[in-house]
Order: C-alpha cells, then sequence, then structure tokens
C-alpha cells in the first residue's frame, strides 16, 4: 500500500468543496485531502434512495450542458420519460422563461467551464455549471441545486461555493471579458433550486465582499499549509458526523443520518464517489 | 517568463516562443527535451492570454501527461480557464455522454432514449463471458488451449483494435484466417472468434453498452460527423498540443489530420524510435503523415538525459541487433560501457540474482543515490519476482514501489471476508462459505482474535448445512472463557448485525458492504478499524461491485439472478476483481521503482540507474502468446492474403527490442546493472536475443570475455 502522505502535495488543487470540507472539520479534510483515505461507509440512508438522489444530480448537470450546447429540448426531454423526478426537474428547467434562448441571443454562455487561479502557494480551482456574460459586461454565475429543499438565503451566503465562485471569476475570469478582469460588481450568484423554479437565490457581489474573500481564503489555506502531522480536530459539531463517511474512524456513531434531514446542499457535500466523479474531473479526467 | 526559461536552448525557444498560430511537428529522440518543450508551449500560450478553455492536451495514456499537470497545477501558472487533458477515449466518451441524445438512434442502439452505460473493461469481460460461455459448451474455441479470460480479453481486443484502426469488426476472422500459416484446420478459431465479437456488439448495440471500441467507433462514424459535436468541438479546442503521438493509433491520427487544419495552432510531439504500444494498437506509421500537416517541422538531437557511455551501450546493442539498418544509431569509439553485472557462478539461480541486485541496490543507496533514483525493470514483473524483491529491500529499509499492488483485489484478506460475510449474510443464494473461509474471515473481522480461537468459534457456531450462526451464550461457559468474553461479545455483535440484515429485504451487494464497513467492520474492536489498507480495499471492491451493478444489474434481475450472487460466483471465476480500480497512480516520491520495463517507458522519466533483471529471459522481446487476435496483422499495413510467417515473427521480435532498448537506455544517465541467471524465473535455462546481443556488443568493444 501507498505510504501515508502527511503534508498537503504541492500539486494539491483546492476547490469549494475541499475548503468547505476543512471549516466543517479540520480532521475530516486532513483524512480526505492529506491523506486521501478512502474510508467507504454508507453517507446517507437510505443508501439506494442517496444513490438516486446523485444520480440524478449528474443527469441533470448533464442535460442542462446538452441543452446549452444546443441538443434540442425535446430530444433531451426523451432521455427521462420514465424518471418522474427526472422528468419535473426538467420541465422545471425547460419550462423557465429565464432560460429561453431568445433570453440569451446577445449574451456569450459559457456551460460548465472551469477557471483556476494561483492562490498562496497552491490554486484553486472551480467548475461553473453555467457562466452568462452579458452584452453590458454583467457576469452571472448559475448554479443548478436539485436538494429536496430550498435553505436560507442566509446560510447560502456563507456556503464557501458563494464565496469562492465570485471570487474566482475576479481572478481568473479576464479572458471571458476581453482581457478585462471583473469587477467585483459586474459579478452575481445565482442559485436555481430544481424543485423550486421560481424562487432564485440571488446573491450579489461586491468589491467589499471580494477583499473580505480574498483575505478569508487566504487565511484559510494558510491554516492549512500549517497544518501539524498529528491528528487534526475533530468538528464539535457531532451532527455533521451523521453524514460523514469516517464516523467509525472518529468514533462518531455507527448509522448514517437520514438523507431528508442533510443539509441542504448534500450534494455537494458529497463522498469520495462524487468527489472523484463529478465537481473535479472534468479536466483531469481521461 | 517561463521558471525554466534560462536552462532552454534555443532550438526549444524558438518553439515555445513560435507565433500563436503555429502548427508544429517537432521529433527527437527521448531525452532531448521534447516534452518540455509542450509544457512550455502552453504556459507560454497562456501567458498570451489564449484562454485555457480553448487548449486540449492529447496524450495517449494518463500517465504520460504528468509533467503537465504539474505545470498546470503550479501556482507560477496564469490565471484563467482549464486546460483539458484527454486520451483519445476520454473524447470519444465525452462526447458520446454530450451528444447522446443527437446520434443514439443512427447510431444503431435499441434504446435510444435511455441513457448509456459505459462498460469498463471488467464488466466488458463479464458481458463477453456471460455470451461466450455457452457457445464453450457447444465445442467453440474447442482446439485451443488457453485461459477463459484470456480468450474472452483477446475477443475484446480484436473489437478494439477494429475500432482504432478503423475497419468494420466484422472483418477480424478475415484478416485473422488470410495471414495465418499454421495448421489450415486451425483457422476456424478465428470464425469461432468472429461469431463471438459479433455477438457481442449486437448484444451491445440492445442493452445501451458501450465498451472501449463502441464508444470509438460512435465517435468516429457519427459524433465527429454531426455538426453540432464538430462545431463543439471547434469552437471549445482553438490549440491543440499532442505528445507521444506515435503511441497513438491511426483512428485518433486521422482524427489529427482532419483537426489540424481547422484549428489555430498544434504542436505534435513525436517521440523517435518509440511507438512501444503497438499492441494496442500505436502506429507510428500513420503517425509519420502528419507531418505534412504541420507548417513547421524541427528535429531535436542533443539529448539531457542520458550520458555518452550510456548511450555508447545502447548503441551497440542496437548495431549488434540489426547490423544491416546502416542509418544508425552507432557506437561512440572510446567510450567505456557503465555497466555491471551479476556474476555468473555465484547467480546460476534466479534468487541468487535477485540477491546480487539488492546487494547492489543498497550498495547505491549508501554512496548516496537517492532511492527514486533507481528502477528496477523486467520483461514481466509477476507478484512472486515483486514479493520477493519487496520483501528483500524491505528488510533493508529500502522503500519501493510498483505499477500495481503485489495482489489482486480478491485476493487481499479484507476482499475474502467481505464475501465470506456476504454469503453468509444471503443464504438465499446457496453459497454456504466453508468453515476454514469463516474463520479466515472471524480472524480479520475481529481484532485480536487468532487462528486458534476462530477455528475454535466457527466449529462450534457454524452450522454450513443451514449457513447460520448460533449465539455466543450457548457455548459451554469453559469454552467460552477460552475464546474470551471480550472477543466473544464482538463475535455476537456481529452475530446479530448479521441476523437483522438477514430478517430485512436484501439490499444491493455494494452497499451491504458500505453498511457492513461502516456499521461493524470498522467499528472500534473490529479488524478494519483505523486500518487504512482495509478501508482502501473495500472501497474498491465497492467500487467494481457498483460499476457491475449499473453495467449488468438489470439483464440480471431480467433473468431472475441475484446479482451478487453472479458476482462472488465471477470472482471466484477470475472474471472480475482481478485487478485494482483506482488509486494506484499515487506515486511515491523518493522510493524505488518495481516494473515491467515499457511500464518504466510509458511513464516518460529518466532515472540514473537501472536494473534490467533476467537478461536471458525471452519476455524481453517475445510477444505474449495470443492465439485469437494479431497486433501486426489487425494493422493497417499488413497485406490481406499474405501469411504471418516465423521470419517476420523474428524481425518483429527484434524490431521492438531494438526500439525497448534505446527506449530504456535514453532514460538513464548513469549506469546499468545487468541481473543474469543462468536458470531464469520458472528453473529453465534460457539466452535470448537480448542476452546474446550484449554479449555480442561486449566482445566487439573487446570489454569481454
Ligand atoms: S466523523 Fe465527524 S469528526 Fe470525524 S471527520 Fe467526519 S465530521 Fe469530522
Amino acid at each position: 500500500m501507498p505510504a501515508p502522505i502527511d503534508k498537503l502535495q504541492s500539486s494539491f488543487v483546492f476547490s469549494q468543496s475541499s475548503l468547505q470540507d476543512y471549516v466543517d472539520c479540520q480532521r475530516r479534510f486532513q483524512l480526505r485531502y492529506i491523506q486521501q483515505r478512502a474510508w467507504p461507509a454508507v453517507e446517507a440512508e437510505p443508501a439506494m434512495d442517496n444513490e438516486h438522489f446523485m444520480q440524478r444530480g449528474l443527469q441533470f448537470h448533464q442535460m442542462a450542458h446538452q441543452y446549452w450546447l444546443g441538443v434540442p429540448k425535446e430530444k433531451i426531454a426523451g432521455q427521462v420519460k420514465g424518471d418522474k423526478i427526472l422528468s419535473r426537474w426538467w420541465k422545471n428547467f425547460a419550462g423557465s422563461k429565464g432560460f429561453e434562448e431568445r433570453n440569451f441571443q446577445n449574451q456569450k454562455p459559457f456551460p460548465e467551464i472551469s477557471l483556476s487561479a494561483p492562490i498562496g502557494d497552491f490554486r484553486i480551482m472551480a467548475k461553473y455549471d453555467l457562466l452568462v456574460i452579458q452584452p453590458e459586461g454583467k457576469a452571472i454565475i448559475f448554479d443548478w441545486k436539485t436538494s429536496r429543499k430550498r435553505p436560507k438565503r442566509e446560510w447560502l451566503i456563507h456556503r464557501l461555493q458563494s464565496r469562492v465562485y465570485p471570487y474566482l471569476l475576479v481572478q481568473a475570469g479576464a479572458q471571458l471579458n476581453e482581457g478585462e478582469p471583473f469587477k467585483p460588481e459586474q459579478i452575481e450568484m445565482i442559485y436555481w433550486y430544481t424543485d423550486f423554479p421560481d424562487q432564485l437565490a440571488r446573491i450579489p457581489y461586491s468589491p467589499k465582499q471580494f477583499d473580505e474573500d480574498q483575505a478569508y481564503l487566504a487565511r484559510l489555506i494558510s491554516e492549512i499549509q500549517s497544518m501539524g502531522e498529528g491528528e487534526a480536530p475533530l468538528t464539535e459539531d457531532e451532527r455533521r458526523c451523521r453524514f460523514c463517511v469516517y464516523r467509525s474512524l472518529c468514533n462518531r456513531g455507527v448509522e448514517a443520518g437520514p438523507l431528508e434531514e442533510a443539509e441542504g446542499d448534500w450534494e455537494a457535500e458529497g463522498g469520495f464517489e462524487l468527489e472523484l466523479g463529478f465537481e473535479h474531473i472534468a479536466e483531469i479526467e481521461y | 517568463m517561463p521558471s525554466i526559461a534560462n536552462q532552454l536552448t534555443p532550438d526549444q525557444i524558438s518553439i515555445i516562443e513560435a507565433p500563436l498560430d503555429a502548427k508544429i511537428f517537432l521529433e527527437g529522440h527521448a531525452g532531448t527535451g521534447k516534452t518540455t518543450v509542450g509544457v512550455e508551449r502552453i504556459l507560454t500560450l497562456l501567458e498570451a492570454g489564449i484562454p485555457g478553455n480553448q487548449m486540449l492536451l492529447l496524450v495517449p495514456q494518463r500517465t504520460l501527461a504528468a509533467p503537465y499537470y504539474e505545470a498546470l497545477r503550479s501556482p507560477t501558472t496564469t490565471a484563467g480557464g482549464a486546460v483539458t487533458v484527454l486520451t483519445i477515449g476520454g473524447l470519444a466518451k465525452r462526447m458520446v455522454e454530450l451528444f447522446w441524445p443527437l446520434i443514439s438512434a443512427e447510431a444503431g442502439f435499441a434504446n435510444p432514449n435511455r441513457p448509456p452505460t459505459f462498460l469498463t473493461l471488467e464488466t466488458a469481460q463479464y458481458n463477453m463471458a456471460h455470451l461466450v460461455r455457452p457457445l464453450l459448451d457447444q465445442g467453440f474455441f474447442e482446439s485451443i488451449t488457453i485461459e477463459r479470460n484470456r480468450l474472452y480479453s483477446q475477443i475484446l481486443d480484436n473489437l478494439s483494435k477494429a475500432a482504432v484502426v478503423g475497419f468494420p469488426h466484422t472483418e477480424i476472422s478475415q484478416k485473422l484466417k488470410s495471414a495465418w500459416s499454421g495448421e489450415p484446420g486451425q483457422a476456424h478459431i478465428y470464425d469461432d472468434a468472429q461469431h463471438c465479437a459479433n455477438l457481442f456488439r449486437t448484444y451491445c448495440l440492445e442493452h445501451n453498452l458501450l465498451d472501449f471500441s463502441l464508444q470509438i467507433e460512435v465517435f468516429r462514424n457519427h459524433l465527429w460527423p454531426a455538426p453540432v459535436c464538430h462545431e463543439y468541438l471547434l469552437e471549445n479546442y482553438r490549440h491543440l498540443v499532442a505528445d507521444n503521438v506515435e503511441e497513438n493509433a491511426p483512428v485518433t491520427h486521422d482524427l489529427l489530420q482532419a483537426w489540424l487544419p481547422e484549428l489555430e495552432s498544434g504542436l505534435l510531439i513525436h517521440d523517435l524510435e518509440a511507438g512501444y504500444r503497438r499492441f494496442t494498437g500505436a502506429d507510428p506509421q500513420t503517425m509519420y503523415e502528419l507531418k505534412d500537416y504541420c507548417d513547421q517541422q524541427v528535429t531535436f538531437s542533443e539529448s539531457f538525459s542520458a550520458s555518452d557511455e550510456v548511450l555508447n551501450f545502447g548503441y551497440a546493442i542496437a548495431q549488434s541487433l540489426l547490423p544491416e539498418d546502416e542509418s544508425g544509431p552507432f557506437k561512440i569509439d572510446d567510450v567505456p560501457f557503465p555497466i555491471h553485472h551479476s556474476p555468473l557462478d555465484s547467480t546460476r539461480y534466479y534468487p541468487q540474482m535477485l540477491d546480487w541486485i539488492v546487494e547492489q541496490i543498497a550498495l547505491l543507496i549508501e554512496d548516496g543515490v537517492p532511492p527514486g533514483e533507481i528502477v528496477v525493470l523486467s520483461s514481466y514483473l509477476s507478484d512472486a519476482l515483486r514479493f520477493s524483491l519487496t520483501e528483500r529491500l524491505d528488510e533493508l529499509g529500502i522503500p519501493t514501489y510498483s505499477h500495481r499492488p503485489s495482489r489482486s483485489l480478491r485476493e487481499e484478506p479484507a476482499t475474502q471476508t467481505l464475501l465470506t460475510l456476504a454469503a453468509l449474510a444471503h443464504p438465499h443464494w446457496g453459497l454456504p462459505p466453508s468453515k476454514f473461509d469463516l474463520a479466515y474471515a472471524f480472524i480479520q473481522a475481529i481484532a485480536g482474535l487468532d487462528l486458534v480461537r476462530a477455528q475454535l468459534l466457527t466449529d462450534i457456531v457454524y452450522q454450513k448445512r443451514n449457513g447460520r450462526l448460533s449465539p455466543f451464550d450457548q457455548i459451554k461457559p469453559e469454552t467460552q472463557e477460552r475464546i474470551t468474553y471480550k472477543l466473544g461479545n464482538l463475535y455476537e455483535k456481529l452475530r446479530l448485525w448479521l441476523d437483522a440484515y438477514i430478517q430485512e429485504p436484501p439490499e444491493e451487494l455494494d452497499h451491504f458492504f458500505n453498511r457492513l464497513f461502516g456499521e461493524m467492520l470498522s467499528q472500534p474492536g473490529f479488524g478494519f478499524h483505523a486500518d487504512y489498507d482495509a478501508g482502501e480495499v473495500t472501497a474498491n471492491l465497492i467500487e467494481s461491485v457498483r460499476k457491475f451493478r449499473w453495467a449488468v444489474g438489470e439483464s440480471l434481475e431480467a433473468e431472475g439472478i441475484p446479482l451478487g450472487k453472479e458476482y462472488l460466483q465471477m470472482v471466484d471465476d477470475g472474471v472480475i476483481a482481478a485487478q485494482y480500480l483506482y488509486r494506484w497512480q499515487t506515486q511515491i516520491e523518493d522510493a524505488v521503482f518495481l516494473a515491467p520495463a515499457y511500464t518504466f517507458l510509458m511513464r516518460n522519466r529518466s532515472v540514473e540507474y537501472q536494473f534490467w533483471l533476467d537478461i536471458g529471459s525471452r519476455g524481453w522481446y517475445e510477444r505474449i502468446r495470443q492465439p485469437l487476435t494479431h497486433p501486426y496483422v489487425l494493422s493497417r499495413h499488413w497485406d490481406l492474403h499474405r501469411p504471418w510467417t516465423d521470419a517476420d515473427e523474428y524481425d518483429a521480435s527484434r524490431d521492438s527490442l531494438h526500439r525497448l532498448v534505446l527506449g530504456l537506455i535514453r532514460r538513464c544517465r548513469r549506469g546499468i546493472f545487468l541481473g543474469l541467471s543462468e536458470l531464469g524465473e520458472q528453473g529453465y535455462e534460457h539466452k535470448g536475443l537480448l542476452l546474446k546481443a550484449i554479449d555480442r556488443a561486449l566482445r566487439s568493444a573487446g570489454k569481454e570475455e
């Protein structure tokens, strides 16, 4: 077996989900990203519902991508005829006025685009579900959410995703804006929920927020860099352990928590498969 | 500026800084700095404002992208869109996924509205086995002796060859038969192979299954010509860097020929005298036609990796192997050979040769050579050989790593434990474990339980007849004491857990493993607790089961066959869980690398010292026996009706050994240690071409008697 790794590899690329893991539980970050421990316990119960939930999430993202690439709506819809939930999601998406083609006529949509930028001694990367650059220079980040619940805006604002995505667009988006970096105030992030199509969560960005995010992310990364070789602290919020595969390793319980109690964006929390299988693989897959 | 700018030669700089619309064909031997140019060219394009998301790096195999990744992940690299790194297989799969609704019907899939299922090698083999097994009972392939798994994989290989070479899969047997020069009665096995390939393809189309060959064919025949997909590729990838183009098959070269004129810039990098992956269809000949599609052709000749001494030795072998090749390369006179060989008088037997190798490695390390600068290479690295070497080096505290783990997934104790407990938890499968297997599983599952206690416990609590476990408290008190209450308590927890599971409707096997691992085996007191290796093995096994379920679950359900039972039987047959699935790419930074020679070449890195093991072995050049397929006959250049003769075989062997030797020496900076034993690993005396060529080279240089 490969020898254990004590330090974060210099080629490590940060993402919103790895940083969220760190914020949620330093031990989880250490186990998952530094030591790269596979620990295949059930993440949420029932396991099959969780699997379906993740698969549908992936498939929906794929369908949205197909839509932006010009695959006709009816062809896409044909793929999900037998699946009531996916059909509903697709109906909500395809029926949403906001996504009609004519609304995007003078705009540049970039589906599933990945951006990366240096941060400290590392890089940070994000894969955007959809970036839309409007003629007046406004940049909108769309993120599709397939969770059953629509979390409160307050909760969303504090997620690492809401901070990393706009921050990185400022840092790495110049090529999408004719060589000029976007100004924070040009950026807005919109979470679109497949089951709540009319309840968009809009989060505008600002220079003040950018400065705060820059400082915050730099601090997080320098904290991570200075993590010692010993066991990192376990989260104090033991509710997180119910949905964490390492719970047996940390003596934090036996059974996984119920899927319906999982946090709003469970899909972003993901497990090993999802970590390896979706957000992160696009540019490193073979 | 790129960080290594001051170490670059003017030739390198002129390509790196070529105009942004340049299309360049760069060739040179290994170690001449071509990949450095590829990496720096990408960085330069990024710095010039070309969005990374408009660049595609195409490599034939993921290991060859390592230097590019290192650069792209560096914090010194410009911010922006991410460069896409793909193999041709990865590109085909991505396009099929994205544009499936547009082409699934015209490509002939029976359920175009249902999503595709991509087969792994393992699940493709399983499906092939499923179709071929009944035919074997009818007498198919009767006249050849071959392991079943190899039979299945060669039929799959034929399909892949048809796809990557670019001929209809229905012509496989015609090609193979026309080159057959053995007994005429034997040629019918190719018809059998053709029949199986056809069956498999039809089955895949009926069930939306795509093995590698079908992914490539769908991409080539339906996606590349489809306007939406074509436009997508042209718009998204405006700049291309393709490294090691010679390791690709003709279908990739065809694609590049069509693509290059439409790209803004391109850099194709050719490693001269390589083409090691011929067995996968690599075709340096079709690759060469790409040269004409570039505006600029450049050749590098200065070697940065190998020393003159090492090159001299390699050239001498090369000349001795192909004396009629007047184009060289030629030995440089008066330069000594930096080689050492095992002393013949004391390394007659294979283990003695291994001892000598280990001793020499230890001496090098004592002299300050970093372990990561040493590789031990053999023609074929058997599990036994890897184990012997690792163990010997371990004893001296010398770290090693290998291209794959020393055991297959199914041989891992954790796998066996999980499979045994699965059989126990699913009595309706009718596969009750043996007492021996169960005792073994208990030892692994319950921390601190030894063999004697495990056997005692199993003998008392387990009745194979009904596959049930009885409670610990029904054991006589004195025996309970012998087993200990602590261990008995853990046994009881496991028993109750299994019992509770049996009372409920069964779960999918992978979910059962997730649960068994998380709720029992990895909990405090149990054998997998804090055992990261067991976690890794379990994750691999679960991944294998899950992919199996996704690929064949529905068909098995339709036939009323429990998936878990079928999986266990396939593991027993060696069809699945024969290999690890992922995570073995993790490279340990400073350790001696043990690998087959071709695996080392496909990592494309150079080292200070190489050990060539058992140079008398024929494995260094002979093709593995593949009675149902043929990489040369199925290539684009073999004339139909020309028989493949012994002379062709000899020439091919010599040619591949020639390439291999030059490839190795060009990746060696200081010296080569030759391991030689009179009797090989299997105990037979052998004196193959490599040994003879080295012998001749030494004699002609007057360096050895
Ligand atoms: S189980 Fe809890 S403490 Fe342990 S890694 Fe997971 S979240 Fe952290």
